[in-house]
Protein backbone atom coordinates (compact mmCIF):
# COMPACT_ATOMS: atom_id res chain seq x y z
CA UNK A 1 0.00 0.00 0.00
CA UNK A 2 1.65 3.34 -0.88
CA UNK A 3 -0.48 5.25 1.73
CA UNK A 4 -0.09 4.77 5.37
CA UNK A 5 -3.58 3.85 7.39
CA UNK A 6 -4.52 7.14 8.57
CA UNK A 7 -4.59 8.53 4.77
CA UNK A 8 -6.54 5.40 4.23
CA UNK A 9 -8.47 6.35 7.04
CA UNK A 10 -9.49 9.55 5.91
CA UNK A 11 -10.09 8.89 2.57
CA UNK A 12 -12.45 5.58 3.72
CA UNK A 13 -14.29 8.14 6.66
CA UNK A 14 -14.08 10.83 5.08
CA UNK A 15 -14.48 14.15 8.26
CA UNK A 16 -16.36 17.18 7.10
CA UNK A 17 -18.02 16.20 3.67
CA UNK A 18 -20.67 18.04 2.06
CA UNK A 19 -21.54 21.68 1.36
CA UNK A 20 -22.03 24.58 3.86
CA UNK A 21 -25.18 26.18 2.03
CA UNK A 22 -25.14 29.39 3.46
CA UNK A 23 -21.10 29.48 3.65
CA UNK A 24 -19.19 32.64 4.20
CA UNK A 25 -16.18 31.43 1.91
CA UNK A 26 -15.52 29.49 -0.38
CA UNK A 27 -12.82 28.14 -2.18
CA UNK A 28 -11.96 26.14 -5.25
CA UNK A 29 -9.05 25.04 -6.58
CA UNK A 30 -7.44 22.13 -9.04
CA UNK A 31 -9.02 20.73 -12.45
CA UNK A 32 -10.78 18.23 -13.72
CA UNK A 33 -7.91 17.97 -16.64
CA UNK A 34 -5.18 17.68 -14.32
CA UNK A 35 -7.57 14.94 -12.01
CA UNK A 36 -8.34 17.20 -9.13
CA UNK A 37 -10.72 19.38 -8.08
CA UNK A 38 -11.17 20.77 -4.53
CA UNK A 39 -13.82 22.72 -3.05
CA UNK A 40 -14.10 23.92 0.78
CA UNK A 41 -16.81 25.87 2.54
CA UNK A 42 -16.37 27.81 5.77
CA UNK A 43 -18.53 29.17 7.80
CA UNK A 44 -17.43 32.01 10.64
CA UNK A 45 -18.77 33.52 13.62
CA UNK A 46 -18.55 37.37 14.63
CA UNK A 47 -15.59 37.05 16.61
CA UNK A 48 -13.99 35.34 13.61
CA UNK A 49 -13.88 32.02 14.63
CA UNK A 50 -13.73 29.24 12.04
CA UNK A 51 -17.08 27.57 13.42
CA UNK A 52 -17.51 25.06 10.58
CA UNK A 53 -15.67 23.73 7.33
CA UNK A 54 -16.77 21.47 4.36
CA UNK A 55 -15.11 19.47 1.64
CA UNK A 56 -15.91 18.24 -1.60
CA UNK A 57 -13.33 16.46 -3.60
CA UNK A 58 -12.86 15.13 -7.26
CA UNK A 59 -9.26 13.38 -7.25
CA UNK A 60 -7.43 10.33 -5.58
CA UNK A 61 -7.19 8.94 -1.87
CA UNK A 62 -4.35 11.48 -1.10
CA UNK A 63 -6.51 14.37 -2.35
CA UNK A 64 -9.33 13.66 -0.32
CA UNK A 65 -7.54 13.06 2.84
CA UNK A 66 -5.59 16.09 2.70
CA UNK A 67 -9.26 17.99 2.27
CA UNK A 68 -10.82 16.57 4.95
CA UNK A 69 -8.17 16.77 7.74
CA UNK A 70 -7.58 20.45 6.37
CA UNK A 71 -11.11 21.30 7.01
CA UNK A 72 -10.42 19.46 10.82
CA UNK A 73 -7.12 21.81 11.32
CA UNK A 74 -9.13 24.86 11.04
CA UNK A 75 -12.39 24.31 12.86
CA UNK A 76 -12.09 26.51 16.15
CA UNK A 77 -9.42 28.87 14.97
CA UNK A 78 -9.51 32.38 14.07
CA UNK A 79 -9.24 33.50 10.75
CA UNK A 80 -5.97 34.69 10.35
CA UNK A 81 -4.36 31.77 12.10
CA UNK A 82 -6.00 29.73 9.44
CA UNK A 83 -4.85 31.18 6.67
CA UNK A 84 -1.66 30.51 8.06
CA UNK A 85 -1.99 26.06 7.11
CA UNK A 86 0.99 25.04 4.75
CA UNK A 87 0.87 22.01 3.19
CA UNK A 88 3.62 20.55 5.44
CA UNK A 89 1.12 20.74 8.08
CA UNK A 90 -1.33 19.14 5.78
CA UNK A 91 1.48 16.12 5.48
CA UNK A 92 2.52 16.31 8.49
CA UNK A 93 -1.15 15.86 10.13
CA UNK A 94 -1.59 12.83 8.06
CA UNK A 95 1.82 11.20 8.97
CA UNK A 96 3.33 11.45 5.42
CA UNK A 97 2.36 11.47 2.03
CA UNK A 98 4.18 9.80 -1.10
CA UNK A 99 6.35 12.35 -2.65
CA UNK A 100 4.58 12.31 -5.79
CA UNK A 101 1.12 12.92 -3.88
CA UNK A 102 2.13 15.99 -2.44
CA UNK A 103 0.79 18.13 -4.50
CA UNK A 104 -2.43 17.23 -2.98
CA UNK A 105 -1.81 19.19 0.00
CA UNK A 106 -0.64 21.92 -1.59
CA UNK A 107 -4.52 22.07 -2.96
CA UNK A 108 -6.10 21.63 -0.09
CA UNK A 109 -4.06 24.35 2.10
CA UNK A 110 -5.02 26.66 -1.61
CA UNK A 111 -8.52 25.86 -1.01
CA UNK A 112 -8.39 26.79 2.50
CA UNK A 113 -6.59 30.20 1.63
CA UNK A 114 -8.64 30.75 -1.24
CA UNK A 115 -11.93 30.34 1.05
CA UNK A 116 -10.23 32.87 3.80
CA UNK A 117 -9.66 35.34 1.22
CA UNK A 118 -13.03 35.20 -0.01
CA UNK A 119 -14.44 35.48 3.48
CA UNK A 120 -11.99 38.57 3.88
CA UNK A 121 -13.00 40.20 0.67
CA UNK A 122 -9.36 39.94 -0.18
CA UNK A 123 -8.88 39.48 -3.86
CA UNK A 124 -6.20 36.55 -4.53
CA UNK A 125 -2.35 38.18 -4.40
CA UNK A 126 -1.25 39.51 -6.93
CA UNK A 127 2.33 40.55 -6.87
CA UNK A 128 3.49 43.96 -8.09
CA UNK A 129 6.44 42.58 -9.57
CA UNK A 130 6.80 39.57 -10.91
CA UNK A 131 9.66 37.73 -9.39
CA UNK A 132 10.76 35.25 -12.17
CA UNK A 133 12.60 32.04 -11.26
CA UNK A 134 14.45 31.35 -14.87
CA UNK A 135 14.96 35.31 -16.82
CA UNK A 136 16.06 33.32 -19.93
CA UNK A 137 12.57 32.32 -20.51
CA UNK A 138 10.63 33.97 -18.04
CA UNK A 139 9.16 31.99 -16.05
CA UNK A 140 7.73 33.71 -12.72
CA UNK A 141 8.05 31.86 -9.58
CA UNK A 142 3.80 31.54 -9.65
CA UNK A 143 4.17 29.53 -12.55
CA UNK A 144 6.54 27.39 -10.99
CA UNK A 145 4.52 26.52 -8.07
CA UNK A 146 1.98 26.12 -10.32
CA UNK A 147 3.72 22.99 -11.67
CA UNK A 148 4.02 22.03 -8.29
CA UNK A 149 0.30 21.83 -7.52
CA UNK A 150 0.04 20.11 -10.45
CA UNK A 151 2.26 16.94 -9.80
CA UNK A 152 5.72 18.31 -10.29
CA UNK A 153 7.98 17.14 -7.87
CA UNK A 154 11.87 17.39 -8.94
CA UNK A 155 13.36 19.82 -10.67
CA UNK A 156 13.01 18.36 -14.22
CA UNK A 157 9.75 17.85 -14.00
CA UNK A 158 8.82 21.40 -13.20
CA UNK A 159 11.31 22.35 -16.07
CA UNK A 160 9.45 19.75 -18.25
CA UNK A 161 6.20 21.22 -17.13
CA UNK A 162 7.32 25.44 -17.43
CA UNK A 163 9.93 25.14 -19.83
CA UNK A 164 12.04 26.66 -17.17
CA UNK A 165 15.85 25.75 -17.29
CA UNK A 166 16.02 25.47 -21.10
CA UNK A 167 16.90 28.73 -21.94
CA UNK A 168 20.74 30.34 -22.45
CA UNK A 169 22.44 29.93 -19.14
CA UNK A 170 20.82 26.05 -19.34
CA UNK A 171 19.69 26.26 -15.85
CA UNK A 172 22.74 27.41 -13.96
CA UNK A 173 20.56 30.60 -12.77
CA UNK A 174 17.48 28.78 -11.91
CA UNK A 175 18.05 25.40 -11.02
CA UNK A 176 19.13 26.19 -7.16
CA UNK A 177 16.07 28.69 -6.92
CA UNK A 178 13.76 25.69 -8.21
CA UNK A 179 15.11 23.50 -5.72
CA UNK A 180 14.67 26.18 -2.91
CA UNK A 181 11.50 26.86 -3.67
CA UNK A 182 10.73 22.56 -4.29
CA UNK A 183 11.84 22.15 -0.60
CA UNK A 184 9.51 25.02 0.46
CA UNK A 185 7.30 22.28 -0.13
CA UNK A 186 8.45 19.35 0.84
CA UNK A 187 7.74 17.93 4.21
CA UNK A 188 10.89 18.49 6.53
CA UNK A 189 12.62 15.63 7.28
CA UNK A 190 12.45 14.27 10.62
CA UNK A 191 15.18 13.06 12.43
CA UNK A 192 16.17 9.88 13.46
CA UNK A 193 13.99 8.51 9.97
CA UNK A 194 16.23 8.09 6.93
CA UNK B 1 -14.36 -11.11 3.81
CA UNK B 2 -15.17 -12.15 -0.05
CA UNK B 3 -12.61 -11.68 -2.36
CA UNK B 4 -12.99 -11.21 -6.06
CA UNK B 5 -10.09 -10.57 -8.18
CA UNK B 6 -10.58 -8.94 -11.80
CA UNK B 7 -7.12 -7.70 -12.37
CA UNK B 8 -6.05 -11.00 -14.42
CA UNK B 9 -4.61 -8.63 -17.65
CA UNK B 10 -2.57 -7.43 -14.53
CA UNK B 11 -1.54 -11.19 -13.82
CA UNK B 12 -3.12 -14.16 -13.41
CA UNK B 13 -2.96 -17.12 -10.32
CA UNK B 14 -1.75 -20.38 -11.22
CA UNK B 15 -3.79 -23.15 -12.72
CA UNK B 16 -4.38 -25.70 -10.42
CA UNK B 17 -2.33 -28.46 -12.72
CA UNK B 18 0.28 -25.45 -13.38
CA UNK B 19 1.15 -25.89 -9.81
CA UNK B 20 0.94 -29.92 -9.96
CA UNK B 21 3.54 -29.70 -12.29
CA UNK B 22 5.99 -27.47 -10.73
CA UNK B 23 5.28 -29.52 -7.15
CA UNK B 24 6.19 -32.25 -8.99
CA UNK B 25 9.08 -30.98 -10.22
CA UNK B 26 10.90 -29.79 -7.54
CA UNK B 27 13.81 -32.15 -7.69
CA UNK B 28 15.05 -31.48 -11.01
CA UNK B 29 17.67 -29.01 -10.62
CA UNK B 30 20.32 -30.02 -13.26
CA UNK B 31 21.62 -27.55 -15.95
CA UNK B 32 20.36 -28.38 -18.67
CA UNK B 33 23.40 -28.03 -20.67
CA UNK B 34 24.84 -30.49 -18.52
CA UNK B 35 26.00 -33.82 -20.23
CA UNK B 36 25.27 -36.53 -17.74
CA UNK B 37 22.22 -37.70 -16.59
CA UNK B 38 20.80 -34.48 -13.88
CA UNK B 39 21.39 -31.95 -16.90
CA UNK B 40 19.50 -34.52 -19.44
CA UNK B 41 16.37 -34.62 -17.32
CA UNK B 42 16.39 -31.21 -17.58
CA UNK B 43 17.20 -30.49 -21.05
CA UNK B 44 14.10 -33.17 -21.73
CA UNK B 45 11.76 -30.93 -19.36
CA UNK B 46 12.57 -27.56 -20.91
CA UNK B 47 12.51 -29.29 -24.78
CA UNK B 48 9.06 -31.06 -24.14
CA UNK B 49 7.99 -27.11 -23.20
CA UNK B 50 9.20 -25.51 -25.81
CA UNK B 51 7.02 -28.42 -27.79
CA UNK B 52 3.89 -27.15 -26.13
CA UNK B 53 4.33 -23.56 -26.35
CA UNK B 54 5.03 -24.27 -29.85
CA UNK B 55 1.85 -26.67 -30.39
CA UNK B 56 -0.18 -23.58 -28.92
CA UNK B 57 1.08 -21.12 -31.80
CA UNK B 58 0.92 -23.82 -34.38
CA UNK B 59 4.76 -22.95 -34.94
CA UNK B 60 8.06 -25.30 -35.29
CA UNK B 61 9.45 -26.18 -31.21
CA UNK B 62 13.20 -24.45 -33.19
CA UNK B 63 11.15 -21.34 -33.38
CA UNK B 64 10.26 -20.70 -29.40
CA UNK B 65 12.96 -18.93 -27.42
CA UNK B 66 12.20 -18.92 -23.63
CA UNK B 67 12.82 -15.91 -22.01
CA UNK B 68 11.96 -14.06 -18.03
CA UNK B 69 9.32 -11.83 -18.69
CA UNK B 70 7.30 -10.16 -22.04
CA UNK B 71 9.32 -7.22 -21.28
CA UNK B 72 12.15 -8.91 -22.18
CA UNK B 73 10.74 -10.74 -25.44
CA UNK B 74 9.46 -6.68 -26.66
CA UNK B 75 13.46 -5.78 -25.96
CA UNK B 76 14.55 -8.61 -27.58
CA UNK B 77 12.95 -8.10 -30.57
CA UNK B 78 13.06 -4.51 -30.99
CA UNK B 79 16.65 -4.51 -29.89
CA UNK B 80 17.81 -7.63 -31.67
CA UNK B 81 16.18 -6.45 -35.13
CA UNK B 82 17.94 -2.82 -34.94
CA UNK B 83 20.97 -4.32 -33.84
CA UNK B 84 21.69 -1.10 -31.33
CA UNK B 85 22.72 -0.65 -28.08
CA UNK B 86 24.78 -3.58 -28.66
CA UNK B 87 28.40 -4.18 -29.49
CA UNK B 88 27.49 -7.24 -32.24
CA UNK B 89 27.02 -5.29 -35.07
CA UNK B 90 26.85 -8.36 -37.16
CA UNK B 91 23.52 -7.83 -38.54
CA UNK B 92 24.01 -3.58 -39.42
CA UNK B 93 24.95 -4.56 -43.35
CA UNK B 94 21.46 -6.66 -43.72
CA UNK B 95 19.62 -4.08 -41.91
CA UNK B 96 20.90 -0.77 -42.83
CA UNK B 97 17.52 0.91 -42.22
CA UNK B 98 16.58 3.18 -39.57
CA UNK B 99 12.76 3.54 -39.28
CA UNK B 100 10.02 1.82 -37.12
CA UNK B 101 6.92 1.60 -37.71
CA UNK B 102 4.29 0.93 -34.28
CA UNK B 103 1.27 2.26 -32.40
CA UNK B 104 0.81 5.03 -30.11
CA UNK B 105 -1.02 2.39 -27.68
CA UNK B 106 1.53 -0.10 -27.13
CA UNK B 107 2.57 -1.35 -23.87
CA UNK B 108 5.57 0.42 -22.29
CA UNK B 109 8.25 -2.48 -22.60
CA UNK B 110 7.47 -1.78 -27.24
CA UNK B 111 7.32 2.07 -26.30
CA UNK B 112 9.88 2.55 -24.34
CA UNK B 113 12.76 0.69 -26.18
CA UNK B 114 11.64 2.58 -29.55
CA UNK B 115 11.69 6.17 -28.02
CA UNK B 116 15.58 4.96 -27.37
CA UNK B 117 15.87 4.05 -30.56
CA UNK B 118 14.12 7.14 -31.16
CA UNK B 119 16.75 9.25 -29.48
CA UNK B 120 19.58 7.53 -31.11
CA UNK B 121 18.48 8.45 -34.95
CA UNK B 122 15.83 6.42 -35.79
CA UNK B 123 12.95 7.42 -37.52
CA UNK B 124 9.42 6.29 -36.16
CA UNK B 125 5.93 6.19 -37.00
CA UNK B 126 3.69 6.77 -34.16
CA UNK B 127 0.22 5.20 -35.58
CA UNK B 128 -2.91 6.86 -34.85
CA UNK B 129 -5.90 4.55 -33.79
CA UNK B 130 -9.19 5.13 -34.14
CA UNK B 131 -11.58 5.69 -30.99
CA UNK B 132 -12.09 2.18 -30.32
CA UNK B 133 -8.17 2.04 -30.33
CA UNK B 134 -7.96 0.20 -33.83
CA UNK B 135 -5.10 0.61 -36.04
CA UNK B 136 -6.03 1.27 -39.68
CA UNK B 137 -3.55 -0.61 -41.68
CA UNK B 138 -3.62 1.37 -44.84
CA UNK B 139 -2.10 3.72 -42.64
CA UNK B 140 1.00 1.34 -42.12
CA UNK B 141 1.07 0.79 -45.63
CA UNK B 142 1.56 4.54 -46.19
CA UNK B 143 4.54 4.48 -44.00
CA UNK B 144 6.54 1.93 -44.83
CA UNK B 145 9.87 3.30 -47.07
CA UNK B 146 13.00 1.98 -47.87
CA UNK B 147 14.29 2.57 -44.08
CA UNK B 148 11.51 0.98 -42.76
CA UNK B 149 13.23 -2.72 -40.44
CA UNK B 150 10.49 -3.46 -37.88
CA UNK B 151 6.39 -3.06 -37.90
CA UNK B 152 5.25 -3.78 -34.09
CA UNK B 153 1.88 -3.77 -33.38
CA UNK B 154 0.16 -5.46 -30.41
CA UNK B 155 -2.60 -8.37 -30.95
CA UNK B 156 -4.56 -7.06 -27.85
CA UNK B 157 -5.13 -4.10 -26.24
CA UNK B 158 -4.28 -4.65 -22.64
CA UNK B 159 -5.91 -1.61 -21.34
CA UNK B 160 -8.72 -1.45 -23.26
CA UNK B 161 -9.07 -4.96 -25.00
CA UNK B 162 -9.32 -4.19 -28.64
CA UNK B 163 -8.08 -6.67 -31.12
CA UNK B 164 -5.79 -5.54 -33.47
CA UNK B 165 -5.69 -6.24 -37.47
CA UNK B 166 -2.58 -8.53 -36.76
CA UNK B 167 -2.83 -10.70 -39.79
CA UNK B 168 -3.69 -7.70 -42.52
CA UNK B 169 -0.94 -5.61 -41.07
CA UNK B 170 0.99 -8.88 -41.53
CA UNK B 171 0.10 -9.11 -44.98
CA UNK B 172 1.58 -5.72 -45.71
CA UNK B 173 4.70 -6.59 -43.97
CA UNK B 174 5.30 -9.80 -45.99
CA UNK B 175 4.70 -7.55 -48.99
CA UNK B 176 6.64 -4.98 -48.11
CA UNK B 177 9.70 -7.07 -46.85
CA UNK B 178 9.17 -5.62 -43.44
CA UNK B 179 9.86 -7.63 -40.20
CA UNK B 180 6.48 -7.74 -38.09
CA UNK B 181 6.39 -8.37 -34.39
CA UNK B 182 3.08 -8.59 -32.53
CA UNK B 183 3.23 -8.26 -28.42
CA UNK B 184 0.82 -11.03 -27.75
CA UNK B 185 0.90 -11.07 -24.20
CA UNK B 186 -2.65 -10.37 -23.74
CA UNK B 187 -4.16 -12.27 -26.45
CA UNK B 188 -2.45 -16.20 -25.84
CA UNK B 189 -4.80 -18.08 -24.06
CA UNK B 190 -7.96 -15.89 -24.71
CA UNK B 191 -7.73 -15.77 -29.01
CA UNK B 192 -6.60 -18.65 -31.28
CA UNK B 193 -3.47 -17.52 -31.93
CA UNK B 194 -1.65 -19.41 -34.77
CA UNK B 195 1.58 -17.82 -35.93
CA UNK B 196 1.23 -18.98 -39.53
CA UNK B 197 -2.15 -18.22 -40.38
CA UNK B 198 -1.27 -14.41 -39.10
CA UNK B 199 2.04 -14.15 -40.71
CA UNK B 200 4.20 -12.67 -38.34
CA UNK B 201 7.53 -12.98 -37.74
CA UNK B 202 7.99 -12.03 -34.16
CA UNK B 203 5.37 -13.23 -31.27
CA UNK B 204 5.93 -12.31 -27.69
CA UNK B 205 4.13 -14.36 -24.86
CA UNK B 206 4.24 -14.44 -21.19
CA UNK B 207 4.18 -17.01 -18.68
CA UNK B 208 1.82 -15.18 -15.88
CA UNK B 209 -0.91 -13.97 -17.83
CA UNK B 210 -1.47 -17.39 -18.72
CA UNK B 211 -2.01 -18.97 -15.65
CA UNK B 212 1.79 -20.11 -15.08
CA UNK B 213 4.17 -17.95 -12.65
CA UNK B 214 6.18 -14.53 -13.38
CA UNK B 215 9.86 -15.08 -14.32
CA UNK B 216 9.15 -16.90 -17.66
CA UNK B 217 8.54 -15.88 -20.74
CA UNK B 218 8.80 -16.63 -24.75
CA UNK B 219 9.41 -15.19 -27.95
CA UNK B 220 8.06 -16.75 -31.67
CA UNK B 221 11.09 -16.06 -33.83
CA UNK B 222 9.71 -17.14 -37.85
CA UNK B 223 12.37 -19.72 -38.88
CA UNK B 224 15.01 -18.03 -40.99
CA UNK B 225 14.69 -14.93 -39.50
CA UNK B 226 17.95 -13.39 -37.47
CA UNK B 227 18.01 -11.25 -34.83
CA UNK B 228 20.84 -10.10 -32.30
CA UNK B 229 21.06 -11.56 -29.01
CA UNK B 230 20.49 -8.66 -26.24
CA UNK B 231 21.47 -10.95 -22.86
CA UNK B 232 24.73 -12.11 -24.20
CA UNK B 233 26.44 -15.05 -22.57
CA UNK B 234 25.89 -18.49 -23.16
CA UNK B 235 24.62 -20.91 -26.12
CA UNK B 236 21.56 -21.35 -24.78
CA UNK B 237 18.32 -20.60 -26.36
CA UNK B 238 20.51 -21.34 -30.11
CA UNK B 239 22.16 -18.22 -28.50
CA UNK B 240 20.14 -15.66 -28.29
CA UNK B 241 19.36 -15.61 -24.93
CA UNK B 242 22.43 -16.21 -22.63
CA UNK B 243 21.40 -17.69 -19.17
CA UNK B 244 20.69 -21.01 -17.18
CA UNK B 245 16.84 -22.03 -18.48
CA UNK B 246 14.76 -21.46 -15.67
CA UNK B 247 13.77 -25.10 -15.68
CA UNK B 248 10.95 -24.72 -13.12
CA UNK B 249 9.17 -21.82 -14.93
CA UNK B 250 9.44 -23.43 -18.52
CA UNK B 251 8.09 -26.25 -17.71
CA UNK B 252 5.45 -24.46 -15.91
CA UNK B 253 4.58 -22.62 -19.12
CA UNK B 254 4.76 -25.49 -20.88
CA UNK B 255 1.82 -26.92 -18.47
CA UNK B 256 0.09 -23.52 -19.17
CA UNK B 257 0.14 -23.59 -23.25
CA UNK B 258 -1.11 -27.71 -23.19
CA UNK B 259 -4.04 -26.45 -20.77
CA UNK B 260 -4.67 -23.02 -22.91
CA UNK B 261 -5.15 -25.35 -25.82
CA UNK B 262 -7.29 -27.68 -24.55
CA UNK B 263 -9.48 -25.75 -22.30
CA UNK B 264 -9.29 -22.19 -23.77
CA UNK B 265 -12.58 -22.13 -26.23
CA UNK B 266 -14.81 -23.15 -23.31
CA UNK B 267 -13.06 -20.78 -21.02
CA UNK B 268 -13.44 -18.15 -23.22
CA UNK B 269 -17.22 -18.83 -23.60
CA UNK B 270 -17.83 -18.69 -20.00
CA UNK B 271 -15.62 -15.57 -19.51
CA UNK B 272 -17.50 -13.84 -22.53
CA UNK B 273 -20.94 -14.21 -20.90
CA UNK B 274 -19.33 -12.99 -17.61
CA UNK B 275 -18.00 -9.92 -19.23
CA UNK B 276 -20.98 -8.88 -20.38
CA UNK B 277 -23.21 -10.07 -17.60
CA UNK B 278 -21.24 -7.38 -15.81
CA UNK B 279 -21.08 -4.77 -18.70
CA UNK B 280 -24.62 -5.41 -18.70
CA UNK B 281 -25.42 -4.89 -15.33
CA UNK B 282 -22.83 -2.13 -14.91
CA UNK B 283 -25.20 -0.02 -17.71
CA UNK B 284 -28.17 -0.96 -15.93
CA UNK B 285 -27.27 0.47 -12.97
CA UNK B 286 -24.70 3.22 -12.78
CA UNK B 287 -25.88 6.30 -14.93
CA UNK B 288 -23.04 8.34 -16.56
CA UNK B 289 -21.13 5.73 -17.95
CA UNK B 290 -18.74 5.17 -20.99
CA UNK B 291 -17.35 1.59 -21.98
CA UNK B 292 -14.54 1.75 -24.11
CA UNK B 293 -12.73 -0.66 -26.66
CA UNK B 294 -14.17 -1.84 -29.55
CA UNK B 295 -17.82 -3.56 -28.70
CA UNK B 296 -16.80 -6.74 -30.74
CA UNK B 297 -13.24 -7.10 -31.51
CA UNK B 298 -12.52 -6.69 -27.82
CA UNK B 299 -10.96 -9.69 -25.51
CA UNK B 300 -12.99 -11.56 -23.96
CA UNK B 301 -11.59 -10.56 -20.47
CA UNK B 302 -11.55 -7.29 -20.59
CA UNK B 303 -13.45 -4.56 -19.65
CA UNK B 304 -12.91 -0.57 -19.78
CA UNK B 305 -15.80 1.28 -17.97
CA UNK B 306 -15.14 5.40 -17.52
CA UNK B 307 -17.34 7.06 -14.48
CA UNK B 308 -18.01 10.79 -15.25
CA UNK B 309 -17.21 12.80 -12.35
CA UNK B 310 -14.54 10.65 -9.73
CA UNK B 311 -10.95 9.33 -9.83
CA UNK B 312 -9.76 5.89 -10.46
CA UNK B 313 -7.50 5.47 -7.60
CA UNK B 314 -10.50 6.49 -5.25
CA UNK B 315 -12.41 3.70 -7.05
CA UNK B 316 -10.19 0.76 -6.92
CA UNK B 317 -9.50 1.70 -3.12
CA UNK B 318 -12.87 1.63 -1.97
CA UNK B 319 -13.48 -1.46 -4.12
CA UNK B 320 -10.27 -2.99 -2.88
CA UNK B 321 -11.86 -2.52 1.28
CA UNK B 322 -14.62 -4.46 -0.03
CA UNK B 323 -13.24 -6.88 -1.47
CA UNK B 324 -13.21 -6.35 -4.93
CA UNK B 325 -9.46 -5.82 -6.85
CA UNK B 326 -9.79 -4.19 -10.31
CA UNK B 327 -7.03 -1.78 -11.97
CA UNK B 328 -7.37 2.04 -12.80
CA UNK B 329 -7.28 3.01 -16.48
CA UNK B 330 -4.71 5.78 -15.74
CA UNK B 331 -1.28 5.68 -14.32
CA UNK B 332 -2.31 7.61 -10.98
CA UNK B 333 -1.11 5.28 -8.42
CA UNK B 334 1.60 3.92 -9.93
CA UNK B 335 4.16 7.38 -9.59
CA UNK B 336 3.04 9.26 -12.44
CA UNK B 337 -0.32 11.94 -13.18
CA UNK B 338 -0.80 11.97 -16.52
CA UNK B 339 -3.68 9.60 -17.37
CA UNK B 340 -3.14 6.34 -19.72
CA UNK B 341 -1.81 7.20 -23.15
CA UNK B 342 -4.04 4.60 -24.55
CA UNK B 343 -7.15 6.34 -23.62
CA UNK B 344 -5.85 9.70 -24.89
CA UNK B 345 -4.87 8.09 -27.87
CA UNK B 346 -8.87 6.83 -28.10
CA UNK B 347 -9.35 10.74 -27.82
CA UNK B 348 -10.44 10.73 -24.37
CA UNK B 349 -10.52 13.90 -22.62
CA UNK B 350 -7.98 13.92 -19.74
CA UNK B 351 -10.70 14.46 -17.00
CA UNK B 352 -12.53 11.23 -18.03
CA UNK B 353 -9.72 9.36 -18.65
CA UNK B 354 -8.75 9.98 -14.91
CA UNK B 355 -12.06 7.72 -13.96
CA UNK B 356 -12.07 4.93 -15.94
CA UNK B 357 -11.60 1.10 -14.49
CA UNK B 358 -10.34 -1.38 -16.04
CA UNK B 359 -11.98 -4.86 -15.03
CA UNK B 360 -10.43 -8.41 -16.34
CA UNK B 361 -11.59 -11.48 -15.96
CA UNK B 362 -10.69 -14.86 -15.55
CA UNK B 363 -10.70 -18.73 -15.57
CA UNK B 364 -11.47 -18.63 -11.28
CA UNK B 365 -13.90 -16.02 -11.97
CA UNK B 366 -18.18 -16.80 -11.07
CA UNK B 367 -20.94 -15.53 -11.15
CA UNK B 368 -21.44 -14.53 -7.44
CA UNK B 369 -18.22 -12.72 -8.47
CA UNK B 370 -20.20 -10.60 -11.10
CA UNK B 371 -23.02 -10.29 -8.76
CA UNK B 372 -21.24 -9.55 -5.70
CA UNK B 373 -19.38 -6.75 -8.00
CA UNK B 374 -22.55 -5.51 -9.39
CA UNK B 375 -24.03 -5.48 -5.88
CA UNK B 376 -21.46 -3.38 -4.14
CA UNK B 377 -20.16 -0.89 -7.34
CA UNK B 378 -23.35 1.28 -7.26
CA UNK B 379 -22.68 2.22 -4.00
CA UNK B 380 -19.06 2.77 -4.07
CA UNK B 381 -19.53 4.64 -7.19
CA UNK B 382 -22.40 6.96 -5.78
CA UNK B 383 -20.65 7.73 -2.53
CA UNK B 384 -17.28 8.99 -4.48
CA UNK B 385 -20.07 11.32 -6.59
CA UNK B 386 -21.15 12.46 -3.59
CA UNK B 387 -18.33 13.66 -2.56
CA UNK B 388 -17.39 14.96 -6.15
CA UNK B 389 -17.85 19.00 -6.93
CA UNK B 390 -18.37 17.80 -10.42
CA UNK B 391 -21.21 15.69 -9.85
CA UNK B 392 -24.42 17.22 -11.19
CA UNK B 393 -26.56 15.05 -9.17
CA UNK B 394 -25.69 17.09 -6.50
CA UNK B 395 -26.86 20.17 -7.66
CA UNK B 396 -30.65 18.52 -8.27
CA UNK B 397 -30.11 17.08 -4.90
CA UNK B 398 -30.24 20.28 -3.31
Amino acid sequence: MIYNEKVIDYFQNPRNMGEIPDADGVGEVGSPVCGDVMKIWIKVDKNGVITDAKFKTFGCASAVASSSIATEMIIGKQVKEARKITNQQVVDALGGLPEHKIHCSVLAADAIHRAIDKYLGVAPAVTEEIEYVCKCQQIAREEVEEAIAHGAYTVEMIAEATGATKGECGGVRCKPLIEDILNQYRPKKKKGTS
Amino acid sequence: MRKTYLDNNATTPLHPEVKKVIVGSLEIFGNASSEHFFGQEARKAVEDARKRVAELLNAKPDEIIFTSCGSESNNLVIKGVTCQDLSCKALEESHPGKHIITSQIEHPSVMNPIKSLERQGFKVTWLPVDKYGLVDPALIEKAITKQTVLISVMTANNEIGTIEPVAEIAKIARKREVYFHTDAVQAVGKLKIDVRELGVDFLSLSGHKLHAPKGVAALYIREGVKVCPVLQGGHQERGLRGGTENTLGILALGKACELALRERESNVKEIWRLRERLREGILAKIPEVIVNGHPEKVLPTTLSVTFRYIEGESILLRLSSKGIAVSTGSACSSGTLEPSHVLLAIGMPHELAHGTIRFSLGIENTQEDIDYTLEVLPGVIQELREMSPLWPGNKRAC
